[in-house]
């Protein structure tokens, strides 16, 4: 014993190198030679190797647990701080927008009255041929950076669901306006319609705020639907227009009409306007009378009458050294491009104008409207002249022409030029006095191409077929017009004969609305909810279906949808999911290919 | 890149912050341990051994790292995973490489170690604390008798020397058990 604790020492000093080198020496002498000793020492750096992993795995341990620390901080710390950043941004948009709250409901009692006052009189007022010169200017809309929402003033509730940002633009009241919006509507305001809430005839600055819904998510998040009186429609979008100056209110003269022009790709037969009021949460459409209404004040406007600006250069369409293109038409040649623009814009109008307004104005034989414009240095179409034996036509054809696409401007030794650009539209108006009888029947449309400006003769083949049915399927869109602003919707009737009552029970159904997406049309009902059960009163048999259900509960929200089918006595449980808005709007945009 | 920065820790000291470091290449070790059919906790265990292989090998003045911290870790584990699952053919153990060598030499003085530190981790709670004191703190038998309350230093140096054998003594046994 005593001798191996001397051993021991003598490696311990060793190993701490505490030995002079004379014993180092003797040391390392001492295991070449002396094999017990050789393994009592090599034991003992196996013994202290084994403590030291004993250490060294208590550093790897810490060092571990650390590691997963600060993976876990950062995370944490990640999420806190986009957590601040959401809750930053939602604030600071609440903000913004509560003052634009509880405006709607006012709005539309207001728009009713103007309707009410409409006079009979307006309609048959007699008119002169003028020239009706109309000065166009296309408001491009910036969309707004920052997403606005507006929260809904009907939810009791504490969720807010944040309405669509309206699409804001200023135009001068004495002047003819034509609006594109984001999505595609068209609106054309005539100058010197809207009046003050003392019906006076308004001058000024007009801050139009347009909101479109032509998209189901949209519409679902307004809680919008298509009914009129519990009876179906089908939509073909819907808008909320108002008009303001300032925080004053404007309307539309009783005798004004704004034309609202809807994109839509499948065009269906017999839709019109409708204008919505809330009732109970669900907004209820009323189809509003269309009239054909003139307007007398058109021409007296000085301003409007001003055709063109100074220091507009304006090359003729034949003689033109790079003539306007036509979307579509791009082409190296230029003459090839020439005739396709041509061609095109001859065939969008043949396509695109409406001559059973000539029918249902009594006109027989050959009508003609002289029309007149310019393709701006901008690719736009403005400075439109029509003549006619009838305003009725020169209005369609100012429609139809405003319609025109944005083109490529023409150019001039290389510089963008306005372009005049003539077209008379000529075309045979069929049948008896007794026409009105005959709807089915469609006159037809020919234009004969001359330029009448410069006199040049065309070629015959320019104008393609010289007479082209006018097919509804073709449009590419709905025009219609207003004299209410508020909630606006373009829809027809669904009829249909085999229907069936269908009402949803659904447990705890406390603050939840049930909306039904129909998958064959473009309609949206809504429920009436009386004592758990929800009421969509009379619908079609058998129709696909996607039920989509919100609730709030709690400053939450919860959303699920389920597909099925219209029978009596559903049965159908739903699976509510918490959701935050941007989940919501998710899921509701998933549901847009429905429409 | 990073890797130099942990050489750099390792050779100032700081274990710690190093292996912290190399932490963040577990997860892949993790999967390669459970493709192998491995468990979470074989894979946690794995990882320790090859950063102790590491560390050790680190301190040899001969030891040059010729691979990315990532490849050395990686090749350490996967062999120390093949060995604890006895994987190893007659034929792989001929035809190993150098560096593998290297590897299947490490693990099996790393074995050796760690039977030693079974043996200690089996002595009674005081003797463990009495040698740690001693070889690790470097302290004094005076200082340990105060402590750990020995009433002498000399009592207190006896009882380091038979806390060592009996150390030894389980250390061989075991040894001749598993041979």
């Amino acid at each position: 014993m005593e001798n191996y604790i001397q051993n021991i020492e003598l490696i311990n000093q060793y190993l701490n190198k505490t030995l002079s080198e004379i014993e180092t020496q003797n040391f390392e002498n001492r295991l070449k030679t002396d094999s017990s000793f050789e393994t009592l020492y090599a034991e003992h750096i196996t013994f202290l190797e084994g403590l030291k992993r004993q250490q060294l795995r208590a550093v790897i341990v810490k060092a571990k647990q650390s590691y997963i620390k600060n993976k876990w901080f950062r995370y944490l710390g990640i999420s806190i701080a986009v957590l601040i950043v959401s809750v930053f941004v939602y604030m600071n948009l609440n903000n913004t927008n509560s003052k634009k709250t509880d405006v709607q409901p006012e709005e539309i009692n207001k728009t009713k009255v103007v309707l009410d006052s409409v006079k009979p009189e307006d309609i048959f007022v007699k008119d002169i041929i003028k020239v009706d010169t109309l000065k166009t200017e296309k408001v491009v809309d910036k969309k707004q950076g920052v997403k606005n929402e507006i929260t809904r003033q009907k939810e009791i509730v504490a969720v807010k669901i944040p309405k669509k940002s309206p699409q804001k633009v200023t135009v001068n009241s004495q002047k003819d306006t034509t609006i594109v919006c984001n999505e595609g509507t068209k609106l054309n305001v005539k100058a010197n319609s809207f009046v003050n809430e003392n019906n006076e005839t308004f001058k000024g600055k007009v801050d139009l705020n347009i909101i479109e819904y032509y998209k189901l998510s949209d519409m679902l998040l307004a809680n919008l639907s298509t009914q009129s009186d519990g009876k179906q429609l089908e939509t073909g979008g819907m808008l909320f227009i108002e008009a303001k100056h300032g925080s004053e209110r404007l309307n539309l003269k009783p005798s004004s009409t704004i034309e609202i022009s809807f994109p839509s790709k499948n065009k269906k037969e017999d839709m019109q306007l409708f204008s919505g009021a809330w009732q109970n949460g669900n907004i209820n459409w009323k189809p509003e009378n269309t009239r054909v209404i003139y307007d007398e004040e058109l021409s007296n406007d000085i301003e409007a009458i001003e055709i063109i600006e100074r220091d507009d250069t304006e090359v003729p369409f034949a003689v033109i050294e790079q003539a306007p293109i036509y979307p579509g038409c791009e082409n190296s040649s230029t003459e090839f491009s020439k005739k396709c623009t041509r061609s095109e814009i001859s065939k969008f109008v043949q396509r695109n104008f409406n001559t059973d307004i000539a029918a249902n104005l009594g006109l027989r034989g050959r009508q003609r409207v002289n029309v007149i414009f310019r393709i701006n240095q901008n690719g736009n179409v403005d400075n439109m002249q029509f003549r006619s034996s009838h305003p009725d036509l020169e209005r369609e054809a100012n429609r139809v022409i405003a319609l025109l696409p944005k083109m490529q401007p023409g150019r001039q030794r290389g510089k963008a030029v306005s372009v005049p650009y003539s077209l008379p539209i000529i075309f045979e108006v069929e049948g008896t006095r007794e026409f009105s009888a005959k709807i089915g029947s469609v006159p037809r449309v020919s234009l004969l191409t001359q330029d009448s400006i410069i006199n040049k003769r065309f070629e015959d083949r320019l104008t393609g077929k010289d007479s082209i049915d006018v097919s509804v399927s073709e449009v590419n869109g709905y025009v219609l017009r207003t004299s209410k602003l508020g909630w606006i919707n373009c829809d027809r009737f669904i009829n249909n004969s085999n229907r069936i009552k269908y009402k949803l029970k659904i447990k705890d159904s406390e603050n939840v609305i049930v909306n039904m997406v129909f998958k064959s049309v473009n309609s949206l009902m809504p429920s009436w909810r009386i004592n758990g059960v929800y009421d969509f009163r009379s619908l079609p048999k058998g129709e696909a279906i996607v039920l989509v259900a919100i609730k709030k509960q709690n400053g939450k929200l919860y959303f699920d949808v389920v597909e099925t089918k219209t029978e009596e006595n559903p049965n159908i449980e739903f699976n509510f999911k918490e959701v935050n808005l941007e989940e919501l709007k998710n899921e509701l945009q998933k549901l847009n290919k429905q429409f | 890149m990073n890797d130099k920065k942990i050489l750099e820790l390792f050779k100032e000291g700081q274990r710690e912050k190093a292996f912290r470091r190399l932490y963040s290449l577990y997860p892949k070790i993790e999967a390669l341990i459970m493709s192998k059919g491995g468990q979470k906790q074989d894979a946690s265990d794995v990882f320790q051994e090859a950063l102790i292989i590491l560390n050790r090998n680190l301190e040899k003045s001969d030891f040059k790292l010729t691979a990315s911290f990532y490849t050395y870790l990686y090749s350490v584990s996967r062999f120390i995973w093949k060995d604890t699952q006895k994987k190893f053919s007659k034929e792989e153990l001929h035809n190993f490489n150098d560096t593998e060598i290297e590897h299947f030499h490490n693990i099996l003085e790393e074995k050796k170690y760690q039977l030693a530190e079974h043996a200690f981790l089996e002595l009674g709670e005081r003797c463990q604390k009495l040698l740690q004191l001693f070889y690790h703190k470097a302290m004094s038998f005076k200082a340990i008798a105060e402590v750990m309350q020995f009433k002498s230093e000399k009592i207190a140096k006896n009882q380091k020397y038979k806390c060592l054998s009996k150390v030894k003594d389980i250390y061989r046994n075991s040894k001749t058990f598993q041979s």
